[in-house]
């Protein structure tokens, strides 16, 4: 990307600080896919398996800790 | 900074090796469509974007996006590599294989660093511009302002999130919620959840008090199985009592009538065809959001008829809602007929066990059917196979055997009953506690969809911002070059509009003749989108980080006229002379213009064959008019070699007589601009003999083959080839005469020596000569 990646880390905070509540909090692993998913090098249009596994991918780092 | 060459071997349509020599200088690159001109941009795009090549992405996938970079002739083994080397000796080489990538660069400078958005600029992205309207979502500015990356990112957010809703089966789900909810109420009334916990306590110390409270789930398994145990331990009676009342206590009935309530409301919608409608009513939405921002009306994409616009988007709306309602009533449907099932197989299964073989001993012989039947129902599949059919089915031989189980259990002794009670309180809990978990698995389905949004919502923030930040600092000079490619048409007052709706692109506005235009679209000709997308593009390329970046230009004069693609030389000559220009197209008529045009010394020309095969790889010839087509169907099709070899001389002719200055009768109106080959050739006839001239020494003689060459193509072209024109009868014999003659004539205005064509450099006393000089017209 044109500019340097620290947008992400502002989106991500600011995107968690506006529907996180007491009751919804977000596992550290989900945040790192997120991270993951905006990185520069794969910002390209996605292709429909490409997103259901990301899905997938999201829905387990989304599990509380057990 | 300035590329020496570009180098591929393998990639994309490259064979072994592919090398464009550019020595730092400007070029002009002309290839027929497919020839492989975009392969040596997409090297520049794959180097400085990680592997990645916007065009390609929706066809290949993955990190390094392999499989679209690689010739599908690459020899096993062989690597994918693609060098740039600088003017300054610095080098980077990319290499692909299949699941990784490397990058190796060498040198003060790193081409992999560069800004891809302000390095080039390909035709894709201007058309996109050109074509698009008013009111869509897509912003199709954002690729010439270099936001290309974050609209995909914002992109893919959107779909992503609607991808977590239908995965995780959310409908399903919350209506599982609602039927165990119902389930509650009918086991415990009104009572609160405390109070559930705390009968879930009570009922643990009573049976199973050495399970621990938590985990709540673990501990009411305890207490089932422990009644279950006590019930076991009890006499053979006891134990019919005990399963009879277990039976009675089923609350079948209650749960067919909840999926009764919901198969009436449905019964006439089919789920498939609400499927259907919801899509096609998106693209419906879309349609109108995109048709309807202006008042009036439009055509109903369905049927053609005129609708009101607002009308139109109020209906489609409404559709979907409704539909989108119906849904939610399937999945609680199919909920409530699962729940049924769940219910059926556990009576069927209690039907079965052999405390109850004596209590079925007694039944009259309809009951006794009824029995069987219920014992003959799948226990895997019931859910799978279960209609409306079937659901009347079960209801009709389950209930008279819950009434009949509910009649015998009234002399079921207490202590018994009070274990049945329990037990039944205990499923209820447990069902309780097992939507609980469903409820915080939506929640955190929720809360991922809604982070998703948010962030979806924060990269178009992203966009907006660092839109409106490119855009303040490029506007003087988008005007500035505007003025040199539209002169007649005055734009001012150029700025971004913003929608605050994120379903809404990113535009630009500005004042056409003074008059405001809230969407380029909206009165900008084809032509002048085009200029406008240009602009948008080299006024990014001047930008302070980019000022010393080559610029390759890819096919970008797509809906400009002759006269306006002039001015696309005189742009770059008075703004951008000081840098690097890669021009690439496929227009030969362009091609041979920009050769006179611009300016003689600082540009180098290359022209590509036609593609053969992935084998063969690009290649280059030595002039743009090669006759490789014509000749490749000379045996098939000797009409069409005809053809295409008549259409080559009739541009030729016209590029070089242009060239020479050959004087040409006028004539009125538009024929000027449609002469054929035979009319240049009656021109030429009369001076190739006495202008054309070869140095010899020191001297220069005119060329003695030269008349004699074009005499050998005037009668073959006006007989043979008009013919085959308008008659569709050529033989391959007049063909292959017709190609070696007109190259023979074509090669005559080459010079041998330095390969440029005669009259790209002006010499004194009028005349116009070659690169080297060796070839020289002099005025006629």
């Amino acid at each position: 990307m044109s500019t340097d990646s620290d947008w992400v880390d502002t989106r991500i905070t600011a995107a968690v600080a506006a529907v996180a509540d007491p009751g919804r909090a977000f596992p550290d692993a989900l945040i790192k896919e997120f991270q993951e998913l905006l990185s520069d090098e794969l910002q390209y249009p996605r292709r429909p398996a490409e997103l259901e596994a990301i899905a997938v991918r999201l829905g387990l780092a989304n599990r509380p800790a057990a | 900074m300035r590329l020496r060459s570009i180098t591929l071997s393998w990639f994309r349509g490259a064979a072994a090796s592919a090398v464009l020599p550019l020595d730092g200088k400007s070029a002009v690159v002309f290839g027929t469509n497919g020839a492989g001109k975009s392969s040596f941009v997409d090297a520049v795009e794959a180097t400085l974007c990680g592997g990645k090549v916007r065009h390609l992405s929706h066809i290949y996938s993955g990190r390094h996006q392999e499989k679209g970079l690689f010739n599908t002739a690459r020899p096993e083994g062989a690597a994918t590599t693609v060098e740039l080397l600088l003017e300054d000796g610095s080098r980077t080489i990319s290499r692909w294989s299949t699941g990784a990538s490397s990058l190796v660069a060498e040198g003060a400078s790193k081409p992999a660093e560069w800004d891809y958005g302000r390095t080039a600029l390909r035709q894709e992205e201007l058309s996109d511009f050109i074509r698009s309207t008013k009111g869509e979502k897509y912003s199709a500015v954002l690729p010439l302002l270099g936001l290309s990356k974050l609209e995909a990112a914002a992109e893919n957010l959107h779909k992503l999130a609607a991808v977590i809703r239908k995965k995780s089966e959310l409908q399903e789900m919350r209506a599982q919620v609602a039927l165990a909810r119902e389930r509650r109420a009918e086991a415990f009334g009104e009572r609160t959840n405390d109070e559930l916990l705390t009968r879930l306590e009570e009922l643990r110390l009573t049976y199973a008090p050495a399970t621990p409270a938590e985990p709540k789930p673990k501990a009411v398994e305890a207490v089932l199985a422990a009644i279950e145990a006590r019930i076991a331990s009890l006499d053979a009676d006891n134990r019919r009592a005990a399963a009879i009342g277990e039976f009675a206590s089923s609350d079948l009935g209650l749960r067919l009538a909840t999926a009764r309530q919901f198969g009436t409301e449905i019964a006439d919608v089919s789920e498939p065809f609400i499927k259907e409608r919801l899509e096609v009513l998106a693209a419906a939405g879309t349609y109108a959001e995109a048709a309807c921002e202006e008042p009036g009306s439009l055509p109903c994409p369905a049927c053609g008829r005129e609708i009101d616009n607002a009308e139109f988007r109020t209906h489609v709306a409404e559709e979907r809602e409704r539909l989108a309602a119906a849904e939610i009533l399937y999945a609680r449907y199919r909920a409530a007929v699962a729940d049924v099932c769940d219910e059926t197989t556990r009576l069927r299964q209690l039907l079965d066990r052999p405390d109850l073989r004596t209590w079925r001993g007694g039944f009259d012989p309809d009951l006794s059917d009824k029995a069987r039947f219920i014992s003959s129902l799948p226990v895997t599949d019931l859910r799978k196979v279960c209609g409306a059919g079937e659901l009347l089915a079960i209801e009709q031989h389950a209930q008279p055997l819950i009434a009949q189980a509910v009649e015998d259990a009234k002399s079921t002794p207490p202590p018994v009953q009070t274990l049945v009670d329990h037990q039944t309180q205990a499923r209820a809990l447990k069902g309780s506690l097992a939507a609980s978990l469903i409820k915080a698995r939506i929640a955190r389905v929720d809360g991922l969809i809604a982070l998703t949004e948010a962030l979806e919502s924060g990269v178009r923030e992203e966009i907006k911002e660092r839109a409106r930040s490119v855009f303040g600092t490029i506007t003087v000079d988008i005007q500035r070059y505007w003025q040199v490619l539209q002169p007649a048409d005055v734009i001012t007052d150029l700025r971004l509009q913003v929608p605050d709706d994120g379903e809404k692109a990113i535009e630009v506005c500005l004042r056409f003749h003074g008059r405001e235009q809230e969407s380029p679209c909206l009165t900008l000709s084809e032509g002048q989108r085009n200029a406008l997308g240009l602009c948008i593009f080299l006024a990014m390329a001047n930008q302070a980080a980019a000022t010393s970046l080559p610029i390759l230009l890819d096919d970008v004069v797509i809906s400009f006229d002759r006269e306006h693609r002039s001015q696309v030389v005189k742009l770059l000559e008075q703004e951008f002379s000081s840098r690097q220009v890669v021009i690439l197209t496929h227009d030969r008529e362009w091609y041979f213009e920009l050769q006179r045009m611009l300016a003689a010394g600082k540009w180098r020309y290359f022209h590509l064959k036609r593609y053969a095969d992935p084998k063969t790889g690009i290649r280059f010839t030595d002039h743009a008019l090669d006759f490789d087509a014509a000749r490749a169907v000379v045996h098939s099709n000797p009409t069409e070699a005809l053809r295409t070899t008549r259409g080559l001389m009739d541009l030729a002719l016209s590029e070089t007589a242009e060239r020479l200055r050959v004087p040409l009768p006028h004539v009125r109106g538009e024929t000027n601009d449609h002469r054929t080959a035979g009319e240049f050739l009656i021109a030429f006839e009369r001076v190739i003999g006495r202008c054309l001239e070869k140095k010899q020494g020191e001297t220069y003689a005119a060329d003695p083959d030269a008349h004699p060459a074009l005499m050998r193509v005037k009668p073959e072209l006006s007989v043979w080839a008009n013919r085959a024109v308008h008659t569709f009868d050529g033989t391959p014999f007049e063909a292959e005469e017709l190609i070696n003659a007109s190259e023979a004539l074509l090669e005559k205005f080459f010079c041998s020596d330095c390969k440029h064509p005669v009259g790209v450099f002006k010499a004194t006393g009028g005349k116009v000569e070659c690169r080297c000089g060796n070839l020289r017209w002099r005025a006629s």
